[in-house]
């Protein structure tokens, strides 16, 4: 079967984020990118199911800017069959992604779609539920495990109360949470390999799907300053400072 | 001329960041003061691809490039400096040789298990009275049967390796010169009195005492030497790379450090004085990395330069040793603690400014160059012969 990864690229996790001096969004000239990490845990399982002999293809899609294509060469080097970025200069919100990935589901026509749960840039978690949704397929969001089983899954999803152990039906959009696998370190005779995989750039207006941002950002900020704090002599007096200086009790 | 690495040199660079973060950031203090030889590294270091980085696919390396080894090196020693050595000895050192000059039967017993972390080689070729003169190495070779039996004392390799790169003497002169491969608990083969290096690490002297070494373990024959002479060029790129990597990793330290730390109600990083130094510190490391990177990229094959590779030992062994310890300075009293490795780069800096060639021998070897002569260092015959006459 067929699988669609969809990989983001996001600031390295390791750089310190500064807010521009306008306000107008975080500096991104100049700093360091990477795939984002949920992303990374969708593409190992995918190349896993691969190695399994579960899945015959895979194919690792990005929405945005040209660079896009070194996120996706790095998808490739894990194990990814081919790339496809639909390439905009816009920022891309989640909903204008969900309608772009539709598109390229309903062209690609794969039997499981894999995304990582949510992006470290933006955390807004949204983009595999909303595809789900327009699709009208089953949906598995920050699951743990998945196990093919014919025309069906059996998957595991990391829940607030515990673990949720679900059966879905294929096709269907799955979501990872961090325990799902551990993405494996891409080697150089892979990079090397992906080099030459195939690559496709389509623009958004090709697929028919206006990705206008339909949210405004007005104004990013610093997160405050955390002011020095202070040490309590017992249970007692925690929990009165709880109850009377900081009210969350 | 293109500075710029290649989207594959940086797609590169970035997963061996990951691994390094990941897999080795946590232990980096831990590791560099124990005393343990951190061989669960080589082992996690072969699963991701990082052993054996130029020798080619078919002989169980990853088929890239010397520049494609450099930038696994200083990533590494960037973020944990004692795991780098775990990268030198698996893809500068003496790896190279075994890849270059063994037989497939060689390399199915002694390379295969370096590259899959399994197993650590040492190179044996210093002596009590054959160092920067390792021409002068005596450890004798004699013929036994189809084999050899080696005798000699050599001094300053890891007392912790399971094979020895030993060279050794077959006859007088240069061309006398080859090597051997011999194991760990060979019969007379003892390894001495375990020391340390100012750095921490171990060394030992190695006592053959006519060792048995069967045909099929002799690497290079008689005018061996000259043959794989090629291969220390690519150790030095090894050594000079980790001296660079070290210096901006204690550079990186130093700059966070004076980025906050405040005295006289300001960051120390508002203070001309150490402003300056920093400017400093920042031209040696981006000096001496261009001549790393222009001996690496020039490479044939994995084996640099003579001229190239000399003049990157030297600037960058000198631009490792004096960044380190001027951030050092720049870090005060917890430079000097062991809270940080700063000292412990420092240390180590110091020691490839003798190791692999020593600064003096670089601009020797330099002289040699500019001059197109060669210039012996052994004294005048006719003074030979009044000494010995
Ligand atoms: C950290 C470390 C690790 C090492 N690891 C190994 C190892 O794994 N295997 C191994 O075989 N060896 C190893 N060595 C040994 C190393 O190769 C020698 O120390 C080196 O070759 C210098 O030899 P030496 O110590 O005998 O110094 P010497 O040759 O005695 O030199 C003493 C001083 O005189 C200078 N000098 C010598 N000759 C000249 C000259 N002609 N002109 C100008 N100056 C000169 C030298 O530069 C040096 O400053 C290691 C050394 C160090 C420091």
């Amino acid at each position: 079967m067929k699988v669609l990864v969809t990989v983001k690229r996001v600031i390295d996790p390791y750089v310190k984020v500064r807010v521009k001096s306008d306000g107008s969004g975080v500096e991104t000239a100049n700093v360091k990118m990477t795939m984002n990490p949920f992303c990374e845990i969708g593409v190992e399982q995918a190349v896993r199911m691969k190695e399994a002999g579960v899945v015959s293809e895979i194919v690792a899609v990005s929405v945005g800017v040209q660079q896009c294509q070194e996120t996706l060469r790095t998808a490739m080097a894990m194990g990814a069959d081919r790339g496809i970025l639909v390439e905009t200069g816009v920022e891309v919100q989640p909903l204008a992604v969900a309608k772009v990935l539709q598109k390229i589901v309903e062209k690609e026509q794969p039997k499981l779609v894999i995304m990582g749960k949510q992006a470290i840039d933006d955390d807004a978690n949204q983009s595999g539920q909303m595809l789900a949704a327009l699709l009208n397929w089953p949906q598995s969001a920050f699951t743990s495990s998945i196990t093919v089983n014919g025309d069906a899954a059996d998957v595991t999803r990391e829940i607030d109360g515990g673990l949720e152990k679900l059966t879905i039906r294929l096709p269907a959009v799955v979501t990872t949470d961090l325990r799902l696998n551990e993405p494996r370190y891409v080697t150089l005779p892979n990079i090397m390999k992906a080099k030459k995989k195939p690559l496709e750039v389509v623009k958004p207006d090709a697929l028919g799907v206006d990705v206008t941002p339909r949210l405004k950002t007005l104004k990013v900020e610093e997160p405050p300053k955390r002011s020095a704090g202070v040490k309590v002599a017992d249970v007692k007096e925690l929990v009165a400072k709880l109850k009377n200086e900081a009210r969350v009790i | 001329m293109d500075f710029t690495l290649s989207e594959e040199q940086k797609a590169f660079q970035d997963t061996v960041r990951a691994f390094a973060r990941r897999e080795l950031e946590a232990d980096a203090l831990k590791r560099a003061h124990s005393e343990e030889y951190p061989r669960e590294v080589a082992r996690k270091m072969a699963g991701a691809g990082l052993l054996g980085i130029t020798i080619p696919e078919a002989d169980g390396g990853q088929g890239g490039t010397l520049m494609d080894a450099v930038l696994a090196i200083e990533q590494v020693a960037l973020v944990c400096p004692r795991s780098a050595d775990l990268i030198q000895e698996g893809n500068f050192g003496a790896v190279r040789v075994l890849a270059r000059f063994a037989s497939d039967d060689q390399k199915k017993r002694y390379l295969a298990p370096i590259l899959s972390g399994e197993e650590i080689i040492a190179v044996a070729m210093t002596e009590p009275d054959a160092g920067s003169a390792t021409t002068d190495l005596a450890t004798a070779a004699v013929p036994d049967g189809a084999g050899l039996r080696v005798s000699g004392t050599k001094v300053f390799p890891n007392p912790h390796a399971d094979q020895y790169l030993v060279y050794v003497r077959y006859g007088p002169g240069v061309d006398g010169i080859g090597s051997v491969m011999i194991r760990r608990g060979a019969p007379g083969f003892e390894i001495g009195k375990t020391s340390h290096f100012m750095s921490g690490a171990h060394w030992a002297p190695l006592y053959f005492d006519n060792v048995y070494v069967p045909p099929e373990d002799v690497l290079l024959g008689p005018g061996g030497f000259k043959k794989q002479i090629a291969g220390f060029n690519a150790e030095r790129v090894g050594n000079a790379a980790r001296s660079v990597a070290f210096g901006r990793y204690c550079f990186n330290m130093a700059r966070d450090y004076a980025l906050t730390r405040k005295q006289f109600g300001r960051p120390l990083c508002e203070f001309q004085g150490l402003q300056w130094k920093f400017a400093e510190m920042k031209v040696k490391l981006e000096a001496a990395q261009l001549l790393l990177y222009r001996a690496a990229t020039n490479a044939d094959r994995g084996f640099p330069a003579a001229d190239e590779t000399t003049v990157a030992k030297l600037m960058c062994n000198q631009a490792g040793f004096e960044v380190a310890n001027e951030a050092l300075q720049a870090m005060g009293g917890l430079g000097y603690t062991q809270e940080t490795l700063v000292e412990y780069c420092l240390r180590r800096t110091r020691g490839w400014m003798i190791a692999g060639g020593s600064i003096e021998m670089m601009k020797n070897r330099l002289a040699e160059i500019i001059f197109e002569r060669r210039f012996s260092q052994r004294p005048p015959r006719i003074k030979n012969l009044e000494q010995t006459g």
